[in-house]
């Protein structure tokens, strides 16, 4: 599973969400409500293969609802990546998905 | 269960301001404002264009209480107990106007001028002597105005209206709401207290909640709060100069597509543009902003040219005050979002003396072009607000207040623990009601 623009490439298991599966990966995916299916921040954009995931659920139908009558997203196939579940290869759009870069190594304050 | 007069008041808990939840639900606790506060406060009853015409009368209700407002001249606008002095009768309901500049009971036909003063007690000679015109004049209810909104106090000994104002005629000058007038006026009926609703506007802490559609294209941590007098505000300190979302969605500005914010700022405000600023914007969305401006630059000079061509006067006032927006909550019910030129402002009233039943009124306002016709204003009711799409951020504040009602009544609810900084306002509300309640 390959993300664009930034060209990360997911392996997600069966039956895992993309998002939960960038999440195991060591990736942040942008979210208000963690996965649930809510805050639409993680949706992603398909540029083909709509076929490729599992037809939406009814929480992701209600979901994916609140696209309508936002312009930007007319004629643009739209999924929630902490719902949607793949079943084969295929490219996505999202923006903000990067790896989470290891925490600096917390020092104890000097001593005085 | 009756509360203790200990369960009713704010407390402090490690240091922050705890409001109990019968405060919202308690019948002793709603009777007490009915007693103490509503009696007392300086309160919108209406919209001086709501009574345009010498002898226009409206009728205000707040609980079980009814005022009448009249225009007795082009210049004044009076407020009458809506009660005779008879045996009682109320002398009118809605609105409308009174015929033969008089108003006249229903009843055993007593009679009275637009002042209040006495026409007419049938029979008179039946009365004793002593019977004086005052003792049979309408029961007087103070007014106050400002900004085109009529205010009504219902007791005589109550602070003046400049002072219960303070600093709120100076603070909103340039939003000129004497200019603004009615483009739609609707009620109501919400399942919640009339708190819980002045609180559903009173903050902007919740949109990561309720609104996290929002977040997106709209940085919701931005607001100051601000406590005038017994009134608050909450705004933006300055206009937007970049489009980014909420940093709660911890972005940097490579992460997202600005085509997509702009597209969804220029949804949310759609009903601004003209044809022609649509093709303008149309143009910025396929060609980008020309060099040596950014995109909200463009988008923001767009938005201000549609408000001009609307008719909208901004002399004197700088781009940054056009176009950064606040909240405005004049105590105690009457409360939301203005920006210049337009104001979406929110009352609310206990319904009856039910403590879980709120009416709602819902007005649009927007400065009147000059010399522009205004139509009449079209009031629409409803008793169930289910009835009708609200749009998507009203729905999820309106659909809020019964579960915040709900959760309210648990025994196992402990009271609100307010966020100090961001739901300041909601804090001082409370601790002005305690002042009427007390004083
Ligand atoms: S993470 Fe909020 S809708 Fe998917
Ligand atoms: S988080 Fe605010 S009411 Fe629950
Ligand atoms: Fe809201």
């Amino acid at each position: 599973m390959r993300v664009e623009p930034t060209g990360v490439s997911l392996a997600v298991r069966r039956g895992e969400t993309l998002m939960a599966a960038a999440e195991r990966l060591g990736y942040r995916w942008p979210t208000i409500c963690h996965g649930q299916a809510v805050c639409t921040a993680c949706h992603v954009v398909l540029t083909r293969d709509t076929e490729a995931f599992e037809p939406a659920g009814p929480r992701e139908q209600a979901a994916l609802r609140l696209f309508e009558g936002r312009s930007y997203f007319d004629g643009k196939i739209v999924r929630l990546a902490c719902q949607a579940r793949p079943v084969a290869d295929t490219t996505v759009t999202k923006r903000g998905v990067r790896a989470i870069e290891p925490r600096p190594e917390r020092r104890s304050p000097p001593d005085r | 269960m009756t509360s203790s007069k200990d369960d009713l008041s704010v407390r402090e808990q490690s240091g922050m301001a705890v409001v109990p939840g019968a405060r919202y639900t308690s019948q002793a606790f709603f009777d007490l404002e009915m007693d103490r506060l509503w009696p007392r406060v300086w309160q919108v009853a209406c919209r001086e264009e709501e009574v345009p015409q010498a002898g226009d009368f409206l009728e205000y209700i707040i609980g079980d209480q009814s005022i009448l407002v009249v225009r007795s001249d082009a210049e004044t606008i009076r407020a009458f107990f809506n009660a005779c002095p008879h045996r009682g009768t109320r002398l009118a309901s809605g609105t409308g106007s009174f015929m033969t500049s008089e108003i006249r009971c229903r009843y055993h036909a007593w009679r009275w001028n637009l002042d209040g003063e006495t026409v007419e007690v049938v029979d008179r000679h039946d009365f004793p002597t002593g019977l004086c015109d005052d003792d049979v004049r309408l029961g007087e209810v103070k007014v106050g105005r400002w900004g085109g909104f009529v205010f009504v106090n219902m007791d005589p000994g109550c602070e003046p209206f400049e002072s219960f104002l303070g600093a709120i005629p100076e603070v909103f000058a340039s939003y000129r709401f004497e200019d603004m007038r009615f483009r739609s006026y609707r009620t109501i009926v919400f399942e919640c207290n009339w708190k819980t609703a002045v609180d559903a506007f009173n903050e902007g802490y919740h949109p990561q909640g309720l609104h996290p559609q929002m977040l997106t294209w709209y940085d919701d941590t931005r607001f100051v709060y601000a406590q005038a007098g017994r009134h608050s505000l909450y705004g933006e300190e300055h206009a937007r100069q970049e489009m980014g979302p909420s940093p709660r969605l911890g972005l940097s500005p490579e992460d997202y597509d600005e085509a997509e914010l702009l597209a969804d700022r220029i949804d949310a405000v759609s009903g601004l543009f003209s044809r022609s600023d649509r093709r303008l914007l149309e143009e910025l969305q396929r060609n980008g902003p020309p060099a040596g401006k950014t995109t909200i630059e463009v988008f923001n000079e767009i938005r201000i040219r549609a408000m001009r061509d609307r008719g909208y006067d901004l002399t004197g006032l700088t781009d940054d005050q056009i176009l950064r927006n606040g909240t405005m909550h004049i105590f105690p019910n009457l409360l939301g979002p203005i920006v210049h030129g337009n104001a979406t402002l929110y009352r609310a009233r206990p319904n009856g003396l039910d403590p879980d039943s709120t009416l709602l009124d819902y007005w649009a306002l927007e400065w009147a072009p000059e010399g522009a016709e205004v139509p009449p204003v079209e009031r629409k009711f409803y008793e169930d607000w289910t009835t009708k799409d609200w749009g998507l951020i009203n729905n999820q504040d309106f659909g809020n207040l019964v579960e915040v009602t709900r959760g309210m009544k648990s025994r196992g609810y402990r009271g609100a623990l307010l966020n100090p900084v961001q739901e300041a306002n909601i804090i001082h509300h409370h601790r002005v009601i305690d002042q009427y309640l007390a004083g």
